[in-house]
């Protein structure tokens, strides 16, 4: 499914809005190194590309189908690709199970064709799926950029936006796929491909009901990767809403939450959390120990990290005497060095850099927040970035932060934009490693 | 089959508080001691056995909170307060009493979820658990360790082990209802609250299953 190396795409279209084509345009310009094949029977090229009437008139072999036809045409399709001994299928179009009645009717036809055949279904009702290790996104919007975390989701948009964040932050991501009806694979199918797919260090769920909790369990615990799970439906309120969303059952929100803590899941409360969780623990080193220093620029930025750190078990011990003679050496005679190390507004990286050094046999993890307009953070960070997890909070910093957070961010160096939402990130390694 | 569930099923109803103890009590699991009577002789006979003050709890096969219908009666201490109360509980199913005691009131209960299947419960228990809504749940089966972290994430956990609480035999409760729980598909719904913490032991006071 994921690494096809011939791709056909059922429903491809000459027009440019539709889904139809823009999928096939994704897949070309996104660089795909496979043979594409647009099916439409009414076209003889669409974007240089020979188009067939039907899937069984290819010649070669194809791996896997994406299918964007109306709903009613999709088993015939589901047919042909069988015979044509493809065995792996995206279905993007909705009007299923979802719609109820007819549609129901029509998902359990697409289940018995795939039965008969051994064709595995990702949909349908959903936005598709993207590769980037494999140049392959047949999906929407065109994102290309590499990275570790696997997104798998029941809403298109909150997979969409995760990748776009990912993106925008040159993070990227290993694989996107939008679970759409969940018709045949899912989250537990998903779970253990990734947790053997070598370009995956992350597993990122966004989901609104498991189908079989206990096989949810089972492979999240044999799963030696951090997965992160957003689930919505905690309100009675927010229940009804997922079951006419995507036909779920949110279940009970406390046994989900018990499912979490018996199998190792991380359970993020929010789309903040989801995105930061997932982001520090693809790139963040190991933490092995809950003591945490904070340089700072800022001490009421200080105290907001502070607070978050000590309420989920993360220790802000008061600085060694012994360092604080050291220290001293380093930091402008009004520097506070009571941890949080407060450099105060005039700090420079240089300070920095030599605080963070010095400290470094002291701690388990760093919190660093630049809270004015700091030049060379970056080669700061860069410079300490080594065995132990030194978190980034730039804010306050006008243009210098946007400069240096995009240099951090080049080089693979997580930022966070609030002191908050940096300490909930060590927090999440923290139940990871420590936990 | 359970042959109580058996019969219960059978007969379209709920098992009454007395036959939940006896289920109970066949998974080891400690009851608070009690006696059904069906007479007022005999209701004399049991509270004379156990000593004033005792309990006095109406019997039902409908599952319902005895609590909400005015069904039970604490701390009675005369015969004739025993004869006037047996007369306004009794039913097909007789009274049951029990000695009146103290203790600290904790929640023990199991349900069976759709997606995850059996699930225990344990946290602050009494007339206001939806209210404290200080309980902690786990997934059938875990073990010993889990059942320790489940506790531990409650508050009435905190007072247990303030004041040297044995950990151990509710962790053993847990675990019995587990195994009820999963030897026994039939069950939809236990409630066990209170169950009572004594200083040296522990005792379910209030049984209430759901088919």
């Amino acid at each position: 499914m994921f690494y096809a190396k011939s791709i056909a795409v059922v429903g491809a279209s000459t027009d440019p809005t539709k889904l139809g084509h823009i999928i096939l345009k994704n897949l070309i310009e996104g660089g795909f190194k496979g043979e594409i094949y647009p099916i439409n029977p009414k076209a003889d090229e669409i974007l240089g590309k020979k188009a067939y009437k039907s899937l069984l008139d290819i010649e070669g072999d194809v791996d896997l189908a994406v299918i964007v036809v109306p709903a009613k045409f999709v088993p015939s399709v589901l047919e042909d690709a069988g015979k044509k001994g493809i065995r792996n299928v995206v279905i993007i179009t909705g009007g299923f199970r979802e719609i109820g009645g007819e549609g129901e009717k029509l998902e359990n036809e697409l289940l018995k064709i795939a039965k008969k055949y051994g064709i595995r279904i990702i949909g349908p009702n959903c936005q598709g799926i993207n590769n980037t290790h494999n140049n392959m996104c047949a999906s929407w919007p065109l994102i290309t950029k590499k990275g570790k975390i696997a997104i798998i989701s029941q809403s298109g948009t909150v997979a969409a936006a995760f990748a776009d964040w990912l993106e925008t932050e040159g993070f990227g991501f290993s694989c996107l796929v939008s679970l759409g009806n969940k018709a045949d694979v899912d989250e537990v199918d998903l779970i253990d491909f990734f947790s053997k797919d070598e370009n995956t260090d992350v597993i990122s769920i966004y989901i609104e009901g498991v189908k079989d909790g206990r096989a949810f369990m089972d492979v999240a615990k044999k799963c030696k990767k951090p997965i992160v799970v957003l689930k919505p439906g905690v309100t009675e309120r927010g229940k009804k809403a997922v079951e006419s969303h995507t036909k779920s059952m949110a279940g009970r929100d406390e046994v989900f939450e018990a499912a979490c803590k018996q199998s190792g899941i991380l359970r993020a409360r929010d789309f903040e959390e989801f995105y930061d969780f997932s982001k520090a623990l693809a790139y963040l080193p190991k933490l092995s120990g809950n003591r945490v220093m904070i340089a700072t620029s800022s001490g009421g930025a200080a105290i907001l990290a502070i607070d978050v750190l000590e309420r989920h078990g993360l220790n802000v011990p008061y600085t060694p005497n012994e360092l604080k003679e050291k220290l001293r050496e380093v930091t402008p005679a009004h520097a506070i060095l009571e941890n949080p190390i407060d450099l105060t507004g005039d700090a420079n990286a240089e300070i920095y850099k030599n605080v963070i050094k010095l400290s470094w046999d002291y701690f388990d993890a760093f919190l660093v927040i630049f809270g004015d307009p700091i030049e060379g953070a970056c080669e700061v960070i860069e410079q300490c970035w080594k065995d132990k997890p030194v978190v980034v909070c730039y804010t306050g910093g006008g243009d210098v932060e946007r400069k240096e957070r995009e240099k951090m961010q080049l080089k693979g160096i997580p930022v966070f934009p609030t002191p908050e939402r940096a300490a909930k990130a060590l927090v999440s390694l923290w139940r990871w490693y420590c936990e | 089959m359970n042959e109580i569930i058996e019969r219960a099923k059978r007969e379209r109803r709920y098992p009454t508080e007395a036959e939940c103890r006896e289920i109970l009590k066949k998974y080891g699991i400690p009851v608070l001691d009690y006696d059904v009577a069906h007479t007022e002789e005999e209701a004399l006979k049991i509270a004379k056995k156990f000593g004033y003050p005792v309990v006095l709890k109406m019997l039902n096969a409908k599952g319902l909170h005895k609590s909400e219908i005015n069904g039970v009666r604490l701390d009675i201490r005369s015969d004739e307060e025993v004869i006037k109360h047996f007369n306004e509980l009794k039913s097909e199913w007789g009274v049951l009493i029990s000695p009146m005691v103290r203790g600290l009131e904790l929640f023990i209960g199991a349900l069976r979820d759709e997606q995850f299947g059996v699930v225990v419960s344990f946290g602050t228990g009494g007339k206001f658990v939806e209210i404290y809504r200080d309980v902690s749940f786990r997934i059938a089966p875990f073990d010993d360790k889990e059942a320790i972290k489940m506790i531990d994430e409650t508050k009435i956990s905190k007072i247990l082990r303030k004041y040297g609480w044995n950990l151990d035999e509710i962790v053993d409760l847990l675990q019995k209802l587990s195994k009820l729980m999963l030897e026994n598909p039939e069950i939809r719904e236990v409630d066990l609250n209170p169950t009572f913490a004594f200083d040296d032991r522990i005792a379910v006071a209030d049984a209430r299953f759901i088919l």
